[in-house]
């Protein structure tokens, strides 16, 4: 196959991320967010033996939650982002989260999931930085599901 | 006789509906009215829709 033409290449600084508590208005928090990272949902899956034959029965079972861990510009307003991640953390808010890595615009692809923020967001420092101050935020979700913006 | 014409498209590919605000499974017909015709061309040229034949509805009130 030959190399991916650069008109396809989607470069990771365009993402756009958005949080929601209902589904239907969404708060852009592009501004804030420095990176996301998804982990798990692996599928578990069971191995079984039988008296013949070297190799397992290899089974196909369900999938785990996934956790969206994003870094986020601290700060202080008490309507921003910070305050809200906060307050939906300490109030076990039901909340959307979705993101975009070539921005939200109609035939992009978007992930999507329902769930908790479980981490508090409380800041960390370092004496020999001069950067913004981040707070890492943990989404944990049922599932990111995939799908085209339309 | 005034009647109203109602375009359909079926989702090829799961989409999220942004006039919907839910997520569309392939195989479903849906209206794409809150998009312009230049996105819907877009979606249609990236097969995530295809048209459906036209309904014509007739207007509430209207003479069969």
């Amino acid at each position: 196959m030959s190399q991916v033409p650069a008109s396809d290449v989607v470069v990771q600084s365009e993402f756009a991320i958005e949080v929601s508590e209902d589904g239907t208005t969404w708060t852009d928090i592009s501004g804030y967010a420095n990176s996301v990272k998804p982990d798990g949902g692996e599928r578990d899956t069971g191995a079984l033996y039988t008296f013949d034959g070297d190799t397992a029965v290899v089974t196909a079972g369900k999938r785990k939650p996934q956790t969206i861990e994003m870094d986020i510009v601290y700060t202080e307003g008490a309507n921003d982002i910070t305050a809200m991640l906060q307050g939906w953390y300490e109030n076990k808010t039901l909340v959307y989260l979705r993101y975009a890595p070539k921005g939200m615009t109609t035939g992009n692809w978007q992930f999507q999931g329902q769930g908790y923020v479980v981490s508090p967001i409380q800041p960390e420092g370092d004496a020999t930085s001069s950067d913004a101050v981040l707070v890492t935020v943990k989404f944990v979700v049922s599932a990111m599901v995939q799908s085209v913006q339309a | 006789m005034k009647k109203e014409k109602s375009k359909k498209y079926r989702v090829l590919r799961r989409i999220w509906h942004s006039g919907e605000h839910r997520g569309v499974e392939p195989g479903e017909v849906v209206s794409l009215d809150h998009l312009n015709e230049k996105k819907i061309e877009f979606l249609v040229k990236s097969g995530v829709v295809e048209p459906v034949a036209e309904e014509v509805k007739d207007e509430p009130g209207a003479s069969k």
